[in-house]
């Protein structure tokens, strides 16, 4: 089984807020120097859920994709790290903003070229635009069924078997492969990668491409990101007036109204 | 608070300033690259960060606790160092033939630095077996080595190392600890030892203790004692464990600090003596315990890193939010990072980080240089060089951990004063640093006295010339970036060799003179050594032209930091009368 894993780089969630900048007039994210970027955790969990199909079938071949600048090789170490069988770089320069719809094309270009797959796997939404677009977008590209926010998944000879979470449990869902499938934090933590298999990924073979290498279309985003802030957290204090416990109430309550909070 | 593993810092500096390339891709290390390198700080860094720093705090509150006899370390650690053994990190540098990976020092040092950073409890457990390693692999018979090396390499079976006794703490002259030679060859050891880090435990199914002790026929002091293995449970041919030694945890100590580290009284004999087994000849241990005390006290200087880094990661980010009064030129209330007194405080703080981490990887460097080297002269000038440079890097790097996390404390305000900050734990486990593997005094003496006489005083020779070419590297690249740094790196190296000269006039002539000086000489050195590597660090990123981030550091070190040296240099040549001549004001 050849299971492909699309995975992206973002700037580390974990990262306190007052550490990042945006720059107005290319509407970027700016973090301290030396704060490294990681993989979108997500995607991580997708990798593992990957992982668990190859430990229990372990002629399976994984292939993580990303596309991403030079810098998005760290993310493919990663996954290299954490038992992946091959990587693929799609590189683009740093600063080019891609939208989902471009993503999801580059995407499937990408895949294309890959070649032959059974199953695409990839985290539920990216943890910087937290869109959750793209997963499906590549399945409707690829023409293939898609499944999203995975909890657990099981290959069964020619078809997968997918718990995946709704809102107030999960619902089993069976469909023929290849599929794309995307995965939600309820699978489970992401293993650490072990110090042998970290040696191991240096050798394990890594691609390059570029966009030229793909199709010959620009691929350009369709959305214009027209402002991108981090918000202003502002407090204001204020004393109800009024004589009683009662009286003070209706004001809150009207208060609240008024601010649409109820 | 969260912790990141300082990787791009590590990788510039073994790429630009180190041996590193000299020795990667050669003989033992021919796998060795730093892609190979990356990826593996990345890891162990992620491990840090994800699965140990954030057991720290509660570890530190609950402590390792005496039950019934038995150590119960904090909730989580045992967990957490099955992970990390089954990651296979305690085999990192250990010897490939017994299973480890055989990586440099340097890398070694450098994930110790990020798993210490965060929880310095938790690194001291491997701290010990490596060193454990480190001395069984040099002088212990190829029984003990197949017996017990690979499991202490894969850290299944982690080291202790035992040393002090209550009479005999710096100076093991005075060990009692009897070992009497049985008919099978094996020796039956009894006797106390006190302050045994990680002497009893929960984390494993046993334990190896690497023991100092006496013979009953042994020359009195250090000429007299021999290493011994004992193991918790005794080893059974086939590999399996069997009876319970006669050693046991007789208490654990309450501490300042490092409460998840269990500080052990051993208790040796209850039963007629615990079987050791001799590690290298008789009356040799001191020369075998100093195989591991180096590379221990390596260890302990990057501990010190490790605390600097964290606290400065956490002051850095508290500056960042709390916000009081006007800085200058403000119109609104400022972060507390922009007054310029707070700036000073975490300019500080990331200055005597990065430098005790420099300091720290070239004495790495100087050992792989030493393990990798085939010509015996290159060999021995490389060891030389990190016997030189171990005592201060150990002293330089534990001070900086110690002034570091006081600085954090002070960055925080009242709130650091507060547990719940958690800046206050860091300033607690630095303390220790400065103490244990040789206090930071020995240190100096080591330092006076034996390191920079050694070959007729041309190693220390050597290592001061490339600090020199460095500082007029710096002035020869005419960049007004970095102000007045090699002003300031000269300088303080006249004040170096001046200090240097008296010193060795002063042990001639009398010790007492010399030895009131060598704590003082021992912070000048570090001064020197670590402005010139920053230095070094800053170059490199000129020429590579990214932001010049290392040459504000190495600007801030020399103008701010080595400006104590003329100080230091005055203290050294004319303070030791004052601090001699003072019995009358010292009576207790
Ligand atoms: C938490 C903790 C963990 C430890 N872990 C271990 C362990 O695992 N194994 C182990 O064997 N030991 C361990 N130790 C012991 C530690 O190494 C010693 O405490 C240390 O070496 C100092 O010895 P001491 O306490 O007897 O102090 P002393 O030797 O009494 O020193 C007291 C002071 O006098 C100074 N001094 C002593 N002699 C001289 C001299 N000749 N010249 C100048 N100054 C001198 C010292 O610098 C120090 O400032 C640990 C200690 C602690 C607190």
């Amino acid at each position: 089984m050849h299971i492909v894993v699309c995975v992206k780089q973002v700037h580390d969630p974990e990262v306190a807020p007052a550490l990042f900048t945006i720059n107005e007039a290319t509407n970027a994210v700016v973090s301290v120097a030396g704060l490294a970027q990681v993989i979108s955790p997500y995607d991580e969990q997708a990798i593992e859920a990957a992982l668990r199909m190859k430990d229990k079938k372990p002629d399976t071949k994984i292939t993580v994709l990303t596309i991403g600048a030079a810098s998005a090789r760290e993310v493919l170490k990663h996954a290299l790290s954490m038992g992946a069988d091959e990587a693929i770089l799609v590189n683009i320069s740093a600063g080019v903003l891609l939208d989902s719809y471009a993503t999801a094309k580059f995407l499937h270009e990408a895949v294309n070229k890959i070649g032959s797959f059974d199953l695409i796997l990839a985290g539920r939404q990216s943890a910087d635009l937290d869109a959750g677009v793209v997963g499906n977008g590549l399945a409707e590209l690829l023409h293939i069924p898609a499944i999203t926010f995975a909890k657990r998944i099981e290959v069964v000879e020619s078809k997968v078997v997918v718990d995946r979470v709704v809102d107030n449990g999960s619902e089993k869902i069976e469909t023929t492969l290849p599929a794309l499938i995307t995965v939600s934090n309820e699978i489970g933590a992401a293993r650490k990668p072990n110090l042998r298999e970290t040696m191991r990924a240096s050798r394990k073979p890594t691609q390059s491409w570029t966009q030229a290498d793909l199709s010959k279309e620009p691929m350009e985003a369709t959305e214009e990101l027209i402002k991108l802030f981090i918000p202003k957290k502002e407090k204001h204090c204020e004393f109800l007036a009024g004589t009683s416990a009662a009286e003070q109430a209706s004001l809150l309550v009207r208060k609240l109204r008024d601010a649409r909070l109820i | 608070m969260s912790y990141r593993a300082p990787v791009s810092e590590t990788l510039f500096f073994l790429d630009h300033c180190t041996s590193f390339n000299a020795i990667a891709g050669k003989g033992a290390q021919a796998e060795l690259s730093l892609d190979l390198v990356q990826s593996v700080l990345e890891e162990a860094g992620k491990f840090a960060s994800e699965r140990l720093a954030p057991l720290n705090r509660q570890a530190d509150q609950i402590g390792s606790k005496l039950v019934d006899g038995k150590v119960v370390t904090p909730p989580g650690w045992k967990e957490a160092y099955q992970d990390w053994i089954a990651g296979g990190w305690n085999g990192l540098a250990g010897p490939v033939e017994f299973g480890g990976q055989g990586l440099p020092v340097m890398v070694a040092s450098a994930c110790f630095e990020y798993w210490s950073a965060a929880a310095m409890s938790f690194g001291l457990c491997p701290l010990l077996t490596f060193a454990g390693v480190d001395a069984l692999e040099a002088h212990g018979s190829e029984e003990l080595k197949k017996t017990y090396l690979s499991k202490m390499v894969n850290g299944e079976w982690p080291g202790t190392m035992q040393l002090t006794e209550p009479q005999s703490g710096s100076d093991l002259a005075n060990l009692r600890t009897k070992a009497v030679k049985q008919p099978d060859g094996t020796y039956k050891i009894s006797g106390t030892k006190i302050f045994i880090t990680y002497g009893e435990h929960d984390m494993t199914d046993n334990i190896v203790h690497l023991v100092l002790a006496r013979l009953p026929d042994a020359p009195a002091g250090t000429k007299g004692i021999s290493l011994f293995l004992v193991p918790k449970f005794m080893v059974n041919a086939d590999g399996s464990l069997g009876a319970r030694n006669d050693v046991r945890c007789q208490s654990v100590e309450h501490k300042l600090g490092i409460h998840a580290s269990p500080t052990c009284v051993m208790v040796y004999g209850d039963q007629g003596g615990a079987t050791g087994y001799l590690v290298g000849e008789e009356n040799k241990g001191l020369h075998c315990m100093f195989t591991m005390m180096n590379n221990a006290r390596l260890g302990v200087a990057v501990q010190g890193v490790a605390i600097a880094e964290r606290a400065t990661q956490q002051a850095v980010q508290y500056a960042h939010d709390r916000k009081q009064g006007k800085a200058p030129g403000a119109k609104d209330l400022s972060p507390i990072a922009e007054h310029p007194d707070v700036k000073r405080m975490l300019m500080t703080m990331r200055a005597l980080t990065n430098a005790s981490r420099t300091l720290c990887l070239r004495t790495a460097s100087a050992l792989d240089r030493a393990n990798n080297a085939s010509d015996p002269a290159e060999k021995k000038a490389a060891y030389e060089e990190a016997s030189l440079l171990t005592p201060v890097a150990k002293s330089f790097s534990t001070d900086a951990g110690i002034e570091a996390a006081s600085l954090g404390v002070q960055v925080h305000g009242g709130m650091g004063f507060i547990e719940e900050t958690g800046a206050a734990q860091h300033m607690r486990d630095a303390r220790i640093t400065a103490i244990y593997e040789g206090t930071n005094g020995i240190q100096a003496i080591d330092l006076v006295t034996r390191k920079i006489g050694q070959s007729g005083g041309e190693t220390l020779k050597r290592v001061l010339a490339e600090y020199r070419a460095t500082a007029n590297e710096v002035a020869k690249s005419n960049d007004p970036a970095f102000g007045k740094t090699a002003q300031r790196l000269n300088e303080t190296l006249d004040a170096l060799e001046r200090a240097t000269k008296y010193i060795e006039a002063a042990l001639a002539r009398d010790q007492a003179e010399a030895l009131a000086g060598a704590t003082p000489y021992q912070k000048l050195f570090g001064l020197a050594a670590g402005g010139a590597y920053l230095a070094q660090a800053a170059l490199a990123e000129r020429i590579e032209s990214r932001p010049a981030t290392r040459v504000a550091v190495a600007r801030f070190f020399a103008e701010n930091l080595c400006t104590q040296a003329s100080g230091l240099e005055a203290t050294i040549t004319e303070g030791a009368a004052s601090t001699l001549f003072t019995e009358s004001m010292l009576v207790a």
